[in-house]
């Protein structure tokens, strides 16, 4: 293991911890947020415990991750099949179109047909999170040596064993990055599900907005912070193992 | 065998190949030579069926190309491309395992042949079996496609250009390094160049290509004795002389040397009778110098005049070429050279004498 690869899980392990004792101990976050907000008389958010929030917020970005990794994977594999062409335009300008695509408008537009609460929430991250990933996706297959696909080709190597065997294990190092940025990004804006009653760690943040109470806000705004740090810390730390465990790049082995 | 019967491929409207008529012999080693764009490397590759013909057949030992499954078709068939395209997220060990492992061949018998393949190639299985592709120089890398193409022992091997990315020095290294492999292997081989003579110095035969037409297809010294044509005649150069001497050992064309050990009387050989020349060895037969009486007077000492000679200057290997020799000659301005085996032993001698008989030879067959 690389020191730069060490520091990266220490930091992830810090952070994680970090978010577990606020969670787990409401002394300690009490405490906190008293020191922080002196004036304040009732400086937890009384509706949920935090740790109940974190759990619910972690819910909302796993599941539409999950799908947008899923589709955007899949979408970026079709897209870069010969003959498919036409499919990589349209996937990127779908792609694209979601992102720019105001997640509360997408939430606006959502409600009417599937309700409040925990599915338009799924379906505006998911497609607020797709883009990178279908970007990478592409990217990363699109940026295998012509050479050696010739060569696998040649060596009677089917379409499929290609797929799985060389083109996607090169790819991945971009493929991670894309999801890496996907779900810090979601991390972050699944605080608007709060908005439609989904839950998560932005309800302290809105109650804390409409009631004026700036603990509540920093209650919630204190663990969507460590808890996208600490995801990112994880990216970071898995990408170095990636690169470590095959030596990609020169640097990160010994010379000949 | 591979038999190219009436084959053609298009792109669009340009025809890669027309017309194609081509058996290459079994355990041959036949170069595709040509200028870009005259059809090699889709000839080659319609052999693994990258390319499908657009008119007539391939035939491999009789059977049609089209009725093998391609991928089967190819497992049997060492694919070495001038990128090489090594696997950069895998070991030059498991790169060259692919093959082996893709027929279900036994852990431990796919581990013991990447480690063959890898000597066979001239790369130390311990030393770079471990490695990654990006931790290799060119030479290395191409070295690892052969190994690779090779894994399975497939009675054919297909080359597209492999050393062309390599420098000139390297280059030449790999294709004696390549030919000694394959006096060994005897496989089928289908090699493409655009370099003449890199196709003289490996070919069995040779197959000269022209926008897609096969213009004359024979061993290497009859293409240099009797080029079909003036544009073949242009293509092997004007230089065809010397590329034919580059063709001929020197161990077919040498003499026994005269010799002296340094033992004897060589004082007794520079004041005596005889008015030629003697190539002085040592007690195992090492050449140490020359004592030519044309340069040196009775009165000289042999063992300064022999210790102040650059006698490995002159001196031509046995497995080298004769014009390798003519140019050694040239560089010494000697007549007569000494021709020696690896441990510098002396084998023979060869006079420019034997250059012209090789060369008169040649042009009156």
């Amino acid at each position: 293991m690389t020191k730069a690869e060490l520091r990266a899980w220490l930091v992830a392990a810090l952070l994680a911890a970090s978010l577990i004792l606020l969670s787990s101990s409401e002394a300690a976050l009490k405490g906190l947020l008293g020191l922080l907000f002196p004036g304040t008389a009732r400086p937890l958010y009384p509706r949920a415990a935090l740790a109940f929030l974190v759990g619910e917020h972690l819910g909302l970005v796993a599941v539409s991750s999950l799908l947008a990794a899923l589709v955007g994977i899949s979408a970026g594999i079709l897209a870069t099949r010969p003959g498919w062409g036409s499919f990589a335009e349209l996937a990127e300008r779908l792609a694209a179109a979601g992102q720019t695509f105001p997640p509360a408008a997408a939430l606006a537009l959502a409600v009417p047909s599937l309700g409040f609460g925990f599915p338009p929430t799924i379906v505006a991250l998911f497609l607020y999170g797709i883009l990178p990933i279908v970007r990478n996706t592409m990217s990363g297959l699109a940026g295998v040596g012509p050479d050696v696909l010739e060569a696998a080709r040649g060596m009677g190597m089917g379409r499929t064993r290609i797929l799985f065997r060389i083109e996607l294990p090169l790819a991945a190092p971009l493929i991670l990055a894309g999801l890496r940025t996907s779900v810090i990004v979601n991390i972050g804006t699944a605080t608007i599900g709060a908005t439609i009653g989904a839950g998560g760690l932005g309800a302290p943040i809105i109650s804390g907005l409409v009631t004026q109470n700036p603990s509540y806000l920093a209650e919630g705004a204190m663990a969507v912070a460590l808890l996208a740090l600490a995801v990112d810390a994880l990216f970071a730390a898995t990408s170095l193992r990636l690169a470590a465990s095959r030596a990609l790049s020169r640097a990160a082995a010994p010379g000949p | 065998m591979i038999r190219f019967e009436g084959v053609g491929r298009s792109f669009g409207e340009v025809w890669a190949v027309r017309t194609l008529d081509l058996a290459i012999a079994e355990r041959e080693l036949c170069v595709l030579v040509g200028p870009s764009g005259a059809g090699k490397s889709t000839i080659l590759r319609m052999i693994n069926r990258l390319v499908e013909p657009s008119e007539g057949r391939v035939t491999l030992d009789g059977k049609e190309l089209r009725s093998i499954d391609p991928d089967t078709l190819r497992r049997g068939i060492g694919y070495v491309i001038q990128g090489v395209g090594l696997f950069p997220h895998l070991t030059v060990s498991a790169n060259v395992s692919v093959v082996p492992e893709l027929l279900g061949w036994a852990r431990a018998r796919v581990s013991a042949r990447a480690r063959e393949m890898l000597e066979l190639v001239g790369l130390d299985p311990d030393r770079y079996g471990p490695r990654y592709p990006s931790q290799l120089s060119g030479g290395e890398a191409q070295r690892v496609g052969v190994a690779r193409a090779l894994a399975s022992d497939p009675p054919i091997l297909l080359m597209d250009e492999p050393f062309s990315a390599v420098d000139p020095v390297n280059r030449l290294r790999l294709q004696q390094e390549f030919l000694s492999i394959q006096r060994r292997l005897r496989k089928t081989v289908v090699f493409v160049t655009h370099d003449v003579d890199e196709a003289i110095r490996l070919a069995d035969r040779i197959a000269v290509l022209r926008s897609g037409s096969l213009v004359q297809y024979d061993a290497p010294e009859a293409l240099l004795d009797a080029p079909a044509d003036a544009f073949i005649a242009g293509f092997l150069g004007s230089d065809r002389a010397l590329k034919r001497l580059s063709r001929r050992a020197i161990r077919d064309w040498m003499r026994p040397a005269r010799k002296a050990s340094v033992d004897e009387d060589l004082a007794g050989l520079l004041c005596g009778e005889d008015p030629g020349y003697w190539w002085v060895v040592d007690g195992s037969g090492r050449l140490l110098g020359c004592l030519d009486r044309a340069l040196a007077g009775c009165s000289e000492d042999p063992r300064r005049i022999i210790a102040a000679q650059r006698i490995e200057d002159m001196a031509v290997d046995l497995d080298t070429s004769l014009k390798d020799a003519l140019s050694a000659m040239l560089g010494s301005s000697a007549r007569t050279i000494p021709v020696v085996d690896g441990a510098f032993r002396l084998v023979g001698e060869i006079a420019l004498d034997d250059i012209e008989r090789a060369s008169d030879r040649a042009q009156s067959r």
